[in-house]
Protein backbone atom coordinates (compact mmCIF):
# COMPACT_ATOMS: atom_id res chain seq x y z
CA UNK A 1 0.00 0.00 0.00
CA UNK A 2 1.34 3.42 -1.10
CA UNK A 3 0.87 6.73 1.13
CA UNK A 4 -1.31 9.20 -0.37
CA UNK A 5 -0.32 12.83 -0.55
CA UNK A 6 -2.58 15.92 -1.98
CA UNK A 7 -0.93 18.41 -3.40
CA UNK A 8 -2.48 21.74 -3.39
CA UNK A 9 -1.74 24.41 -6.00
CA UNK A 10 -2.31 26.48 -8.76
CA UNK A 11 0.31 26.09 -10.91
CA UNK A 12 -0.14 23.03 -12.94
CA UNK A 13 3.34 23.04 -13.60
CA UNK A 14 3.74 22.77 -9.65
CA UNK A 15 1.36 20.00 -9.22
CA UNK A 16 2.95 17.90 -12.43
CA UNK A 17 6.73 18.11 -11.21
CA UNK A 18 5.61 17.13 -7.94
CA UNK A 19 3.20 14.06 -9.39
CA UNK A 20 6.11 12.66 -11.22
CA UNK A 21 8.60 12.99 -8.53
CA UNK A 22 6.22 11.41 -5.99
CA UNK A 23 4.85 9.05 -8.21
CA UNK A 24 8.96 8.33 -9.15
CA UNK A 25 9.05 7.31 -5.41
CA UNK A 26 5.75 5.66 -5.32
CA UNK A 27 3.23 7.67 -3.57
CA UNK A 28 -0.26 7.65 -4.66
CA UNK A 29 -1.13 11.52 -5.47
CA UNK A 30 -4.38 13.26 -5.24
CA UNK A 31 -4.16 17.40 -6.65
CA UNK A 32 -6.14 20.21 -6.28
CA UNK A 33 -6.22 23.39 -8.00
CA UNK A 34 -7.17 26.03 -4.78
CA UNK A 35 -7.43 25.30 -1.21
CA UNK A 36 -11.59 25.34 -1.29
CA UNK A 37 -10.95 21.87 -3.75
CA UNK A 38 -7.60 21.00 -1.46
CA UNK A 39 -10.48 20.56 1.57
CA UNK A 40 -13.09 18.77 -0.83
CA UNK A 41 -10.63 16.19 -2.12
CA UNK A 42 -8.99 15.46 1.62
CA UNK A 43 -12.11 14.63 2.66
CA UNK A 44 -12.89 12.44 -0.41
CA UNK A 45 -9.47 10.76 -0.26
CA UNK A 46 -8.45 10.85 3.09
CA UNK A 47 -4.61 11.16 2.52
CA UNK A 48 -1.71 10.35 4.41
CA UNK A 49 0.17 14.25 3.83
CA UNK A 50 -0.53 17.29 2.16
CA UNK A 51 1.81 19.74 0.58
CA UNK A 52 0.19 23.04 -0.40
CA UNK A 53 0.57 26.51 -1.98
CA UNK A 54 0.34 29.65 0.32
CA UNK A 55 -1.11 32.40 -2.53
CA UNK A 56 -3.88 30.85 -4.46
CA UNK A 57 -7.51 31.78 -5.93
CA UNK A 58 -10.49 30.99 -4.27
CA UNK A 59 -9.16 29.88 -0.50
CA UNK A 60 -5.44 30.10 0.24
CA UNK A 61 -3.48 28.06 1.54
CA UNK A 62 -3.00 29.12 5.17
CA UNK A 63 -6.98 29.06 5.67
CA UNK A 64 -7.26 25.49 3.84
CA UNK A 65 -4.87 24.61 6.51
CA UNK A 66 -6.51 26.25 9.30
CA UNK A 67 -10.17 24.17 7.87
CA UNK A 68 -8.20 20.72 7.58
CA UNK A 69 -6.76 21.05 11.33
CA UNK A 70 -10.93 21.21 12.16
CA UNK A 71 -11.17 17.80 10.84
CA UNK A 72 -10.70 15.16 13.50
CA UNK A 73 -9.36 12.73 10.26
CA UNK A 74 -6.56 15.08 9.81
CA UNK A 75 -5.49 16.54 13.25
CA UNK A 76 -2.51 15.01 13.49
CA UNK A 77 -2.03 14.56 9.61
CA UNK A 78 1.75 15.82 8.28
CA UNK A 79 0.39 19.32 6.46
CA UNK A 80 3.37 20.89 4.11
CA UNK A 81 3.37 24.71 2.51
CA UNK A 82 5.58 24.63 -0.38
CA UNK A 83 5.71 28.83 -1.09
CA UNK A 84 7.77 30.92 -2.27
CA UNK A 85 7.53 33.03 0.57
CA UNK A 86 10.60 32.94 2.56
CA UNK A 87 9.46 35.76 5.63
CA UNK A 88 9.88 34.00 8.86
CA UNK A 89 6.54 35.70 9.64
CA UNK A 90 4.59 34.29 7.18
CA UNK A 91 6.20 30.79 7.81
CA UNK A 92 4.68 31.39 11.65
CA UNK A 93 1.42 32.19 10.32
CA UNK A 94 1.72 28.43 9.03
CA UNK A 95 2.64 27.08 12.19
CA UNK A 96 -0.48 28.59 13.82
CA UNK A 97 -2.67 27.51 11.01
CA UNK A 98 -1.58 24.01 11.90
CA UNK A 99 1.14 23.40 9.21
CA UNK A 100 3.89 21.25 10.15
CA UNK A 101 6.68 22.54 7.98
CA UNK A 102 7.42 24.99 5.37
CA UNK A 103 9.55 24.86 2.12
CA UNK A 104 10.60 27.18 -0.21
CA UNK A 105 10.15 26.92 -3.66
CA UNK A 106 11.71 25.58 -6.29
CA UNK A 107 12.24 22.78 -4.15
CA UNK A 108 14.58 19.73 -5.28
CA UNK A 109 12.56 16.81 -5.48
CA UNK A 110 15.15 14.59 -3.19
CA UNK A 111 15.26 16.81 -0.55
CA UNK A 112 11.16 17.12 -0.47
CA UNK A 113 11.20 13.09 -0.95
CA UNK A 114 13.42 13.28 2.60
CA UNK A 115 11.06 15.12 3.96
CA UNK A 116 8.09 13.45 4.04
CA UNK A 117 9.89 10.38 4.62
CA UNK A 118 10.88 12.32 7.69
CA UNK A 119 7.30 12.75 8.58
CA UNK A 120 6.01 9.73 7.49
CA UNK A 121 8.11 7.67 9.21
CA UNK A 122 7.45 9.22 12.42
CA UNK A 123 3.62 8.04 12.25
CA UNK A 124 3.77 3.96 13.57
CA UNK A 125 0.31 3.69 12.36
CA UNK A 126 1.57 4.23 8.62
CA UNK A 127 2.53 1.77 5.70
CA UNK A 128 5.91 2.22 5.02
CA UNK A 129 7.11 2.01 1.63
CA UNK A 130 10.93 0.99 0.56
CA UNK A 131 12.21 3.20 -1.67
CA UNK A 132 12.72 1.66 -5.32
CA UNK A 133 10.26 -0.58 -4.22
CA UNK A 134 7.45 -1.96 -6.48
CA UNK A 135 4.14 -0.45 -5.10
CA UNK A 136 0.66 -2.03 -6.44
CA UNK A 137 -1.79 0.19 -7.48
CA UNK A 138 -3.64 2.04 -4.95
CA UNK A 139 -7.43 2.21 -4.23
CA UNK A 140 -8.91 5.93 -3.94
CA UNK A 141 -9.21 6.72 -0.07
CA UNK A 142 -7.18 3.96 1.06
CA UNK A 143 -4.52 4.78 3.74
CA UNK B 1 11.98 56.98 -5.40
CA UNK B 2 14.69 59.46 -4.49
CA UNK B 3 13.88 62.76 -5.41
CA UNK B 4 16.71 64.05 -6.71
CA UNK B 5 15.79 62.71 -10.42
CA UNK B 6 17.04 66.04 -12.09
CA UNK B 7 18.94 66.08 -15.60
CA UNK B 8 20.44 69.31 -16.31
CA UNK B 9 20.76 69.48 -20.24
CA UNK B 10 23.62 71.84 -21.77
CA UNK B 11 22.88 72.32 -25.39
CA UNK B 12 23.04 75.10 -27.95
CA UNK B 13 19.68 76.93 -29.28
CA UNK B 14 19.70 74.36 -32.70
CA UNK B 15 18.92 71.43 -29.98
CA UNK B 16 21.05 68.82 -31.06
CA UNK B 17 20.28 67.25 -27.34
CA UNK B 18 16.59 67.57 -28.06
CA UNK B 19 15.91 63.65 -28.49
CA UNK B 20 18.18 63.27 -25.59
CA UNK B 21 15.97 65.25 -23.31
CA UNK B 22 12.83 63.12 -24.45
CA UNK B 23 14.79 59.50 -23.64
CA UNK B 24 15.24 60.95 -20.00
CA UNK B 25 12.13 62.30 -19.74
CA UNK B 26 11.04 58.77 -20.46
CA UNK B 27 13.67 57.38 -17.99
CA UNK B 28 11.77 59.77 -15.17
CA UNK B 29 14.02 63.12 -15.11
CA UNK B 30 12.97 65.93 -14.62
CA UNK B 31 14.86 67.77 -17.36
CA UNK B 32 16.05 71.31 -17.22
CA UNK B 33 17.65 72.73 -20.21
CA UNK B 34 20.17 75.43 -20.87
CA UNK B 35 21.83 76.77 -23.64
CA UNK B 36 25.26 77.85 -22.73
CA UNK B 37 27.87 76.78 -19.91
CA UNK B 38 27.48 80.11 -18.55
CA UNK B 39 24.12 79.73 -18.04
CA UNK B 40 24.67 75.68 -16.64
CA UNK B 41 26.69 77.21 -14.16
CA UNK B 42 24.53 80.06 -12.80
CA UNK B 43 22.23 76.98 -12.20
CA UNK B 44 24.40 74.81 -10.50
CA UNK B 45 26.14 77.37 -7.94
CA UNK B 46 22.42 77.58 -6.95
CA UNK B 47 22.93 73.89 -5.65
CA UNK B 48 19.95 72.43 -7.00
CA UNK B 49 18.96 68.17 -6.53
CA UNK B 50 21.30 67.29 -9.40
CA UNK B 51 21.73 64.26 -10.68
CA UNK B 52 22.88 64.61 -14.13
CA UNK B 53 24.46 66.68 -16.34
CA UNK B 54 24.42 66.11 -20.36
CA UNK B 55 26.22 68.78 -22.52
CA UNK B 56 26.76 69.19 -26.16
CA UNK B 57 29.95 69.61 -27.96
CA UNK B 58 28.20 73.11 -29.64
CA UNK B 59 28.01 74.21 -26.56
CA UNK B 60 30.92 73.14 -24.86
CA UNK B 61 33.55 74.54 -27.27
CA UNK B 62 34.74 77.20 -25.11
CA UNK B 63 35.81 76.97 -21.45
CA UNK B 64 34.64 72.98 -21.33
CA UNK B 65 37.63 72.83 -18.82
CA UNK B 66 37.16 75.80 -16.17
CA UNK B 67 33.11 74.15 -16.64
CA UNK B 68 33.92 71.10 -15.51
CA UNK B 69 36.25 71.88 -12.88
CA UNK B 70 33.51 74.17 -11.32
CA UNK B 71 31.15 71.75 -11.16
CA UNK B 72 33.08 69.38 -9.14
CA UNK B 73 33.74 71.87 -6.93
CA UNK B 74 30.13 72.73 -6.05
CA UNK B 75 28.01 69.41 -7.23
CA UNK B 76 31.37 67.21 -6.62
CA UNK B 77 28.81 63.78 -6.93
CA UNK B 78 26.85 64.88 -10.14
CA UNK B 79 27.60 62.49 -13.10
CA UNK B 80 28.81 64.11 -16.05
CA UNK B 81 28.01 63.05 -20.16
CA UNK B 82 30.10 64.91 -22.20
CA UNK B 83 28.80 65.01 -26.04
CA UNK B 84 32.36 64.96 -28.66
CA UNK B 85 32.00 65.48 -32.16
CA UNK B 86 34.80 63.73 -34.08
CA UNK B 87 36.85 63.42 -31.53
CA UNK B 88 35.59 59.83 -30.21
CA UNK B 89 35.02 57.03 -32.11
CA UNK B 90 33.04 55.22 -29.68
CA UNK B 91 31.33 55.79 -26.06
CA UNK B 92 34.33 56.11 -24.15
CA UNK B 93 34.42 55.21 -20.27
CA UNK B 94 35.28 57.34 -17.61
CA UNK B 95 38.17 59.16 -17.40
CA UNK B 96 40.25 58.94 -14.12
CA UNK B 97 41.19 63.02 -14.00
CA UNK B 98 38.55 64.66 -11.16
CA UNK B 99 37.99 67.07 -14.00
CA UNK B 100 37.22 65.02 -16.61
CA UNK B 101 33.54 64.33 -17.68
CA UNK B 102 32.30 60.38 -17.04
CA UNK B 103 31.11 59.54 -19.76
CA UNK B 104 32.52 60.89 -23.52
CA UNK B 105 29.15 60.09 -26.15
CA UNK B 106 30.20 60.70 -29.73
CA UNK B 107 27.66 63.03 -31.18
CA UNK B 108 25.41 62.63 -32.92
CA UNK B 109 24.70 60.58 -30.08
CA UNK B 110 22.64 57.26 -30.44
CA UNK B 111 19.84 56.14 -28.22
CA UNK B 112 21.17 53.40 -27.50
CA UNK B 113 24.84 54.75 -26.41
CA UNK B 114 23.17 57.03 -24.40
CA UNK B 115 20.82 54.57 -22.68
CA UNK B 116 23.59 52.71 -21.56
CA UNK B 117 25.65 55.59 -20.60
CA UNK B 118 22.82 56.56 -18.04
CA UNK B 119 22.44 53.24 -16.91
CA UNK B 120 26.15 53.02 -16.04
CA UNK B 121 26.34 56.01 -14.38
CA UNK B 122 22.86 56.67 -12.43
CA UNK B 123 22.01 52.71 -11.79
CA UNK B 124 22.16 53.22 -8.52
CA UNK B 125 20.02 56.45 -8.33
CA UNK B 126 16.80 54.16 -9.26
CA UNK B 127 18.37 50.56 -8.19
CA UNK B 128 20.83 50.69 -5.73
CA UNK B 129 23.50 47.61 -7.10
CA UNK B 130 21.84 45.15 -3.75
CA UNK B 131 18.57 45.12 -5.21
CA UNK B 132 19.70 44.68 -8.60
CA UNK B 133 22.18 42.19 -7.37
CA UNK B 134 18.91 40.74 -5.53
CA UNK B 135 17.05 40.42 -9.00
CA UNK B 136 19.68 39.32 -11.08
CA UNK B 137 20.46 36.15 -8.06
CA UNK B 138 16.78 35.34 -7.57
CA UNK B 139 16.41 35.36 -11.47
CA UNK B 140 19.23 32.43 -11.50
CA UNK B 141 17.84 30.44 -8.07
CA UNK B 142 14.45 29.80 -10.11
CA UNK B 143 15.59 29.17 -13.46
CA UNK B 144 18.65 27.53 -11.58
CA UNK B 145 16.40 24.25 -11.98
CA UNK B 146 17.24 24.14 -15.71
CA UNK B 147 21.00 24.51 -15.75
CA UNK B 148 22.77 26.59 -17.93
CA UNK B 149 20.69 29.78 -17.52
CA UNK B 150 23.09 33.02 -17.39
CA UNK B 151 22.06 36.89 -17.18
CA UNK B 152 23.51 38.48 -20.44
CA UNK B 153 24.43 41.51 -20.63
CA UNK B 154 23.89 42.83 -17.16
CA UNK B 155 20.97 44.44 -15.96
CA UNK B 156 20.17 48.02 -16.99
CA UNK B 157 17.42 51.23 -17.20
CA UNK B 158 15.66 50.89 -19.78
CA UNK B 159 13.42 53.22 -21.73
CA UNK B 160 10.64 51.90 -24.20
CA UNK B 161 11.51 48.38 -23.38
CA UNK B 162 9.30 45.65 -21.79
CA UNK B 163 9.38 42.20 -21.01
CA UNK B 164 5.99 41.84 -22.35
CA UNK B 165 6.06 38.92 -25.22
CA UNK B 166 3.74 36.47 -26.52
CA UNK B 167 3.09 35.37 -22.95
CA UNK B 168 3.40 37.24 -20.01
CA UNK B 169 3.36 37.21 -16.48
CA UNK B 170 2.85 40.47 -13.54
CA UNK B 171 2.42 40.49 -10.12
CA UNK B 172 1.97 43.71 -8.29
CA UNK B 173 3.78 44.04 -5.00
CA UNK B 174 2.98 46.29 -1.95
CA UNK B 175 4.11 47.05 1.33
CA UNK B 176 7.76 48.46 2.74
CA UNK B 177 8.22 48.39 -1.12
CA UNK B 178 5.67 48.68 -3.95
CA UNK B 179 6.37 47.96 -7.59
CA UNK B 180 5.84 45.00 -9.67
CA UNK B 181 7.58 41.80 -11.91
CA UNK B 182 6.59 41.05 -14.93
CA UNK B 183 8.31 38.15 -16.79
CA UNK B 184 7.82 37.43 -20.38
CA UNK B 185 8.53 34.72 -23.26
CA UNK B 186 7.95 34.26 -26.87
CA UNK B 187 5.68 31.19 -27.06
CA UNK B 188 8.62 29.40 -28.38
CA UNK B 189 10.90 30.01 -25.88
CA UNK B 190 7.76 29.61 -23.29
CA UNK B 191 7.49 25.86 -24.73
CA UNK B 192 11.42 25.11 -24.52
CA UNK B 193 11.47 26.14 -20.91
CA UNK B 194 8.40 23.70 -19.88
CA UNK B 195 10.14 20.92 -21.96
CA UNK B 196 13.25 21.12 -19.36
CA UNK B 197 11.56 21.78 -16.64
CA UNK B 198 9.00 18.83 -17.21
CA UNK B 199 10.61 16.94 -20.04
CA UNK B 200 8.03 14.00 -21.50
CA UNK B 201 4.64 16.25 -21.13
CA UNK B 202 2.93 16.51 -24.79
CA UNK B 203 1.05 18.38 -25.78
CA UNK B 204 2.22 21.51 -24.16
CA UNK B 205 -0.93 23.71 -24.32
CA UNK B 206 -0.75 27.54 -24.15
CA UNK B 207 -2.13 27.22 -21.02
CA UNK B 208 0.42 25.19 -19.58
CA UNK B 209 2.84 27.73 -21.39
CA UNK B 210 0.97 30.51 -19.34
CA UNK B 211 1.08 28.80 -16.31
CA UNK B 212 5.06 28.24 -16.34
CA UNK B 213 5.77 31.91 -17.00
CA UNK B 214 3.33 32.96 -14.21
CA UNK B 215 4.98 29.88 -11.92
CA UNK B 216 8.66 31.49 -12.95
CA UNK B 217 6.89 35.01 -12.02
CA UNK B 218 5.52 34.18 -8.75
CA UNK B 219 8.95 32.28 -7.26
CA UNK B 220 11.36 34.78 -8.42
CA UNK B 221 9.28 37.53 -6.76
CA UNK B 222 9.46 35.36 -3.70
CA UNK B 223 13.33 35.06 -3.99
CA UNK B 224 13.67 38.75 -4.66
CA UNK B 225 11.49 39.34 -1.62
CA UNK B 226 13.72 37.34 0.42
CA UNK B 227 15.97 40.00 0.28
CA UNK B 228 13.86 42.49 1.73
CA UNK B 229 12.31 40.58 4.22
CA UNK B 230 15.93 40.60 5.56
CA UNK B 231 15.76 44.08 6.10
CA UNK B 232 12.64 43.48 8.18
CA UNK B 233 10.35 45.12 5.37
CA UNK B 234 7.46 43.36 4.68
CA UNK B 235 5.78 42.60 1.32
CA UNK B 236 2.39 41.41 -0.07
CA UNK B 237 2.00 40.22 -2.87
CA UNK B 238 -0.95 38.28 -4.65
CA UNK B 239 -1.32 35.88 -7.89
CA UNK B 240 -0.06 36.48 -11.43
CA UNK B 241 -1.93 38.36 -13.92
CA UNK B 242 -1.30 36.84 -17.71
CA UNK B 243 -1.60 38.60 -20.29
CA UNK B 244 -0.70 37.42 -23.85
CA UNK B 245 0.40 39.78 -25.99
CA UNK B 246 1.63 37.70 -29.31
CA UNK B 247 4.31 39.72 -31.18
CA UNK B 248 3.99 42.69 -28.73
CA UNK B 249 7.01 45.38 -28.56
CA UNK B 250 4.84 47.14 -26.58
CA UNK B 251 6.28 49.04 -23.57
CA UNK B 252 4.40 49.25 -20.41
CA UNK B 253 3.48 52.58 -19.79
CA UNK B 254 4.07 54.52 -16.88
CA UNK B 255 5.93 51.97 -15.42
CA UNK B 256 9.44 53.81 -16.20
CA UNK B 257 12.63 53.07 -15.44
CA UNK B 258 12.51 49.53 -14.85
CA UNK B 259 15.26 47.46 -13.94
CA UNK B 260 15.37 45.16 -17.03
CA UNK B 261 17.22 41.36 -16.87
CA UNK B 262 17.13 38.78 -19.66
CA UNK B 263 18.83 35.45 -18.86
CA UNK B 264 19.58 33.44 -21.65
CA UNK B 265 20.36 29.40 -22.23
CA UNK B 266 21.26 28.70 -25.70
CA UNK B 267 18.66 30.38 -28.14
CA UNK B 268 15.94 30.90 -25.04
CA UNK B 269 15.43 34.04 -23.51
CA UNK B 270 13.74 34.80 -20.31
CA UNK B 271 12.86 38.61 -20.01
CA UNK B 272 12.10 40.53 -16.70
CA UNK B 273 10.76 43.75 -15.64
CA UNK B 274 11.40 45.17 -12.27
CA UNK B 275 9.91 48.06 -11.52
CA UNK B 276 9.73 49.81 -7.58
CA UNK B 277 7.62 52.59 -7.09
CA UNK B 278 8.20 53.15 -3.73
CA UNK B 279 11.07 52.21 -0.98
CA UNK B 280 12.81 53.16 1.66
CA UNK B 281 16.72 53.65 0.86
CA UNK B 282 17.33 53.82 4.60
CA UNK B 283 16.23 50.20 5.28
CA UNK B 284 18.90 49.00 2.68
CA UNK B 285 21.60 50.40 5.16
CA UNK B 286 20.66 48.88 7.71
CA UNK B 287 22.22 45.61 8.39
CA UNK B 288 20.12 42.45 7.55
CA UNK B 289 18.51 41.92 10.71
CA UNK B 290 15.56 39.09 10.15
CA UNK B 291 15.97 35.57 9.05
CA UNK B 292 14.56 34.51 6.69
CA UNK B 293 14.56 30.79 4.88
CA UNK B 294 17.18 30.05 2.35
CA UNK B 295 16.49 27.93 -0.84
CA UNK B 296 16.41 24.19 -0.17
CA UNK B 297 16.30 24.34 3.63
CA UNK B 298 13.11 23.07 4.93
CA UNK B 299 11.90 24.85 8.38
CA UNK B 300 9.72 22.27 10.43
CA UNK B 301 7.19 24.15 12.72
Amino acid sequence: MAWSILIVDDSSLVRSQLRAALEAKGAHVVEAENGSEGLWRARENLVDLVIADIHMPVMDGIRMVEELRKLPEYATTPIFILTSDAATSRADEGKKAGANAWILKPVKPDLLWKAIEKALFGRSSLPAVQIGAVVPPTTSGSK
Amino acid sequence: MSGDKQVLVVDSANGALSFVMEELNDLGFRVIWVPTLAAALEFIEARPSLSLIVASSAATKVGGLEFLARVRDFAPDVRIIWGAKGEAPTATPAPTNRNSPDSLLPEPVRPDELRSAISELLAEHFYPPAIAEAVKRASLEVLGAVPGFQIEGGAFLVANQTALSDLSAVIPFTGGVSGHLMVGLTNEDARAVYQAFLPGVRPIRIDRMEDLVGELCNQILGRINAFFNERSVSIQHGTPIFIRAAGSTLRYPGRQPSFAVTLVRENTRVALEYYLAHFDRAKLQAPVNTRVLRLGEIRYL
